[in-house]
C-alpha cells in the first residue's frame, strides 16, 4: 500500500503529473488517480486510495460493484451507481473522482506505484503490511 | 490545428468593455517565439502603439506560458508577466514559479492578454471556457495575504490566485503581482495591473495536454530527474538552503554589496550566513509545480524582537537587500521585511535597494533626519521596516522611494546619482560587477535593465569546478553572456525555471521541448538557439522604439576604485567589454541591431 508523510511533502504535484502520463500518456478524458491538496503555508494533503490490506471500501459498496483481485481493489463501472459510500468508510479520506463520476481507484502500477518512485521528496512511498 | 504540449488559445480580456475573445495562435508564430517571453514580447511589440503610457489603458498585462508548463518536465512551473514598464519605460517580462501558469494552461490558454481599464476595481475569474467579472471593491485595499484568504475560501484551494496589494492598487511603480505568496516582483507589474483596476486573477481549469511522443518524454524526462537529483546544487546545496545556497561563496568572492555598495566586506555574513537560514529558521521545504528540487523554504523566526514573523523564503537577494544592504545583521528583520513586501505587493530587490540608497543619502547629509522623522541610518532595523510600510502606502519619504532609486535621485539631486545603484531605471541586485567583471556587462545588456535573471556569469566566474573563468579578466566575457543571455530567453520562453540549467545542459531541454511538442523548429538545437537570439533582439527593438537609454552602468561601479575585499582597487572595464559584446551581437557601436543579423533572424 502507500503510506504518505505530510510533514515532508513539498506540495509539487509530480505524482499528480506522472500519474497522469503512466495511465493516460498525456491524451486524456479522465483525471488523475491521485489529488494533491494545499493551503498556504503548510498543509498539504493528497487524496488517493492507499490499496490498504484491510479495505472497508468493500464491505461499504451497496451494489458489490468492488472485488479484491490479488489484493488490489477494483470497480466495476457497470455495477456502481455512484453513490461514493466507499469514500466515506476510507479511513484515509480519499476521494478522487473520475470524469464520468465514478470513483478513482489506485491500480498501483501492477504494483510498480510509479508516484512513489517519482516522488522527489520521499513523501509518498510503499509502506504498510504487504 | 492539433497542438502537443501548447493549448494553441490566447484569451484577450477588455476590461473596458467587460468582453473577452479567444483565438488561435498561429503555429508559425509559436515555432518562431517559442512561448512565454517569446510570445508576450511578440504581442506588446506588435499591438502595443509605440510611446505608450505604461500606466494608460491601451498597455497590455499579458500572461503568458509556454510549452513545457503545467506537464512532467521538470521544474516547469514558471508563468511570465510581460508589459512596458512603468518604472523603466521599456520591455519588462518578471517571471514567477508557483501553480498560476500551469492551471491557466488546464484552464485551455497559453497566453491571457488583459487589455483596457474597469470603471471600478474587478476580479476576473477564468473557468476553462467560462470567464467572469466580478466585482472587487470588498477586497480593494487589502493585503495580498489576505486577498488570496478570501479568494481561496470563497472559491476553494484549487483555485490558483494572482493579485496586488495596496502598493498595486496605488500605481506605486516598483509594485509587484503576487501569485500564490510568490511574487512577480520586478519592473513594477503590479502597478499596471493596478492602472486597469484589476485586483486579481483567479483561475481553475480541468482540461489536459497532449503531448506528442509520450513515451520519449517520460524517457528524457526521468533522465533529467537523474541529473537534477545528482547534481551538487540543485540535487544538494539548494534542496537545503534555497537560493541562500550562494550566501557565503559570495561574500568570500567580495561580490556580495555591502551599504549600497561601498563596501564588500560584510560584518553580517556569519549573523546571515545560508546555515543560520537553516537551522534558525526553516520549518518546512517548498515546492513548485513539478519541482524536485524545491527550493522555497516556509520559515519562521523563533526568538528575538521579531519572534513570529513568518514568510516563504528568505530567498539569497532577499537577504542581502533586507540584511548587508541597509547594514542589518538581524536575520529576523530580514523575515519581516520579506513578509512586508508580500503582504504590500512591492518588488523586495528595488525596495531594499532604494532604502539602502536613502540610507546613504542620510549618512551624506542630502535628506536631513527632520525630512525622515526618524534615524535612518545603515544598520537600524526599525527604522529600515517602517521606511518599508511609508514605500508600501505611499507615505512621506516612502512615496520618493516608491519611485525607484532613478526618480529618487533625480529629485533629490546633489550628486546622489552616483551612488543611485540602478541600470535603466530597474534596481540592481546583490552582486558587485567589480569583484567578477562579466556582471557588469550582464547588468548593461540586460533587456530590462538592472537585472542578474538574462544572464548569471557569477557561477561560471566563481563557483563552478569545471569551465571556471577568471572574475577579473575581459576574455571571452562578451560571448559567454550572449550566449548565456539567448539561452536564458529560450528557458523564459518554454516555461521552465532558470534553476534548470545548472544540471540540465541546452540538448537535454531542446529534447524535452520536441518530444512534447513535436514541432519541427525545435528538432535541432541551432533553430532553438536562434529563437532565443530572435527574442533577445526584438526585446532589444522594442526598448530602442520607446527610447532606451545608452548600456552603461552606475557612475560608481565604473569610477569608483573597490575599497576592500578580494576585488581592492577594481573598476569594472566596461566600455572593452561592451564593443567586443556589440560586434558579436552583430549590432552597431550604439547597441542597435544591424540590418543583415535582423534578416538573418527575421525581424526585418
Amino acid at each position: 500500500m502507500l503510506i504518505f508523510d505530510t510533514k515532508i511533502c513539498t506540495g509539487c504535484r509530480v505524482c499528480e503529473q506522472t500519474c497522469f502520463q503512466v495511465h493516460y500518456q498525456g491524451t486524456v478524458e479522465d483525471g488523475s488517480k491521485i489529488k494533491v491538496a494545499s493551503r498556504w503555508p503548510e498543509k498539504e494533503t493528497v487524496s488517493v486510495c492507499r490499496q490498504c490490506s484491510n479495505p472497508k471500501c468493500l464491505e461499504a459498496c451497496p451494489s458489490e460493484a468492488l472485488q479484491q483481485v490479488d489484493g488490489v481493489i477494483q470497480i466495476d463501472h457497470e455495477k456502481c451507481t455512484q453513490c461514493y459510500l466507499c469514500f466515506d468508510a476510507c479511513p484515509f479520506k480519499a476521494r478522487v473522482i473520475d470524469q464520468k463520476g465514478y470513483p478513482n481507484f489506485c491500480d498501483t502500477c501492477d504494483g510498480k506505484y510509479q508516484c512513489a518512485q517519482m516522488c522527489p521528496a520521499k513523501a509518498l512511498k510503499r509502506g504498510g503490511h504487504q | 490545428m492539433n497542438y502537443y504540449g501548447y493549448t494553441g488559445k490566447r484569451l484577450d480580456i477588455d476590461l473596458t468593455m467587460s468582453t473577452w475573445t479567444v483565438s488561435e495562435l498561429s503555429p508559425e508564430v509559436l515555432s518562431r517565439y517559442i512561448g512565454g517571453k517569446g510570445l508576450a514580447a511578440r504581442i506588446v511589440y506588435d499591438e502595443v502603439d509605440p510611446g505608450c503610457d505604461p500606466l494608460a489603458p491601451e498597455n497590455y498585462l499579458v500572461f503568458a506560458t509556454g510549452p513545457l508548463t503545467g506537464t512532467l518536465a521538470p521544474l516547469s512551473g514558471r508563468t511570465v508577466v510581460g508589459t512596458k514598464s512603468p518604472l523603466t519605460g521599456i520591455w519588462v517580462d518578471s517571471n514567477a514559479g508557483g501553480f498560476l501558469g500551469p492551471e491557466l494552461k488546464r484552464a485551455g490558454y497559453d497566453v491571457v492578454v488583459i487589455k483596457g481599464k474597469a470603471a471600478s476595481p474587478v476580479n476576473v475569474l477564468i473557468e476553462d471556457s467560462l470567464i467572469s467579472f466580478k466585482p472587487a471593491d470588498n477586497l480593494w485595499g487589502l493585503d495580498a495575504e489576505e486577498t488570496h484568504n478570501r479568494l481561496k475560501n470563497e472559491y476553494g484551494d484549487d483555485y490558483r490566485v494572482a493579485c496586488i496589494g495596496p502598493a498595486g492598487e496605488q500605481m506605486i511603480p516598483i509594485s509587484a503581482i503576487i501569485s500564490e505568496m510568490r511574487g512577480f516582483g520586478r519592473g513594477g507589474v503590479g502597478a499596471v495591473m493596478g492602472s486597469k483596476n484589476l485586483k486579481a486573477l483567479v483561475v481553475h481549469g480541468t482540461q489536459t495536454l497532449k503531448i506528442f511522443d509520450p513515451e520519449a518524454f517520460m524517457r528524457i524526462n526521468q533522465e533529467a530527474y537523474n541529473e537534477l537529483t545528482i547534481h551538487p546544487d540543485t540535487g544538494g546545496g539548494r534542496q537545503r538552503y534555497g537560493s541562500n545556497v550562494i550566501y557565503s561563496a559570495m561574500n568570500e568572492l567580495g561580490v556580495h554589496p555591502v551599504r549600497n555598495f561601498q563596501s564588500s566586506v560584510n560584518e553580517h555574513a556569519e549573523a546571515l550566513s545560508e546555515d543560520r537560514m537553516r537551522e534558525d529558521l526553516v520549518v518546512k521545504d517548498k515546492a513548485c509545480f513539478g519541482c524536485p528540487v524545491a527550493c522555497s523554504k516556509f520559515s519562521t523566526v523563533k526568538k528575538g524582537k521579531y519572534k513570529g514573523e513568518y514568510t516563504e523564503g528568505p530567498e539569497y537577494e532577499n537577504t542581502w537587500a533586507f540584511g548587508s544592504q541597509c547594514g542589518n545583521g538581524d536575520y529576523g528583520a530580514v523575515v519581516a521585511a520579506e513578509h512586508i513586501c508580500d503582504m504590500y505587493g512591492i518588488d523586495s530587490i528595488s525596495a531594499g535597494n532604494a532604502i539602502g540608497f536613502a540610507m546613504e543619502c542620510v549618512q551624506r547629509g542630502i535628506i536631513s533626519k527632520e525630512e525622515v522623522g526618524y534615524d535612518l541610518e545603515f544598520g537600524n532595523t526599525e527604522s529600515m521596516i517602517q521606511m518599508l510600510h511609508q514605500i508600501g502606502k505611499g507615505e512621506g519619504v516612502g512615496l520618493l522611494l516608491g519611485l525607484g532609486t532613478k526618480a529618487a535621485a533625480e529629485k533629490l539631486g546633489q550628486g546622489s546619482d552616483v551612488f543611485a545603484m540602478h541600470v535603466k531605471g530597474l534596481e540592481l541586485p546583490a552582486y558587485d560587477p567589480r569583484a567578477a567583471y562579466a556582471m557588469g556587462l550582464a547588468y548593461a545588456t540586460s533587456d530590462r535593465g538592472g537585472c542578474h535573471l538574462r544572464s548569471w556569469p557569477i557561477a561560471a566566474e566563481g563557483l563552478q569546478h569545471n569551465g571556471r573563468i577568471d572574475p577579473f579578466s575581459i576574455e571571452f566575457k562578451a560571448e559567454f553572456v550572449k550566449n548565456e543571455q539567448d539561452l536564458i530567453s529560450i528557458v523564459d520562453s518554454i516555461g521552465m525555471c532558470l534553476f534548470a540549467t545548472f544540471a540540465l545542459n541546452p540538448r537535454q531541454i531542446v529534447r524535452l521541448m520536441y518530444s512534447i511538442t513535436g514541432q519541427e523548429r525545435f528538432k535541432e538545437i541551432g533553430d532553438v538557439l536562434e529563437s532565443g537570439e530572435r527574442i533577445y533582439n526584438l526585446t532589444r527593438l522594442f526598448n530602442l522604439r520607446e527610447g532606451v537609454e545608452p548600456d552603461t552602468l552606475p557612475p560608481r561601479l565604473l569610477d569608483e576604485e573597490m575599497p576592500d575585499g578580494p576585488a581592492q582597487g577594481n573598476r569594472t572595464p566596461l566600455k572593452e567589454m561592451l564593443e567586443e559584446y556589440y560586434f558579436i551581437r552583430g549590432w552597431d557601436e550604439f547597441g542597435t541591431p544591424g540590418q543583415e543579423k535582423l534578416a538573418q533572424l527575421g525581424l526585418d
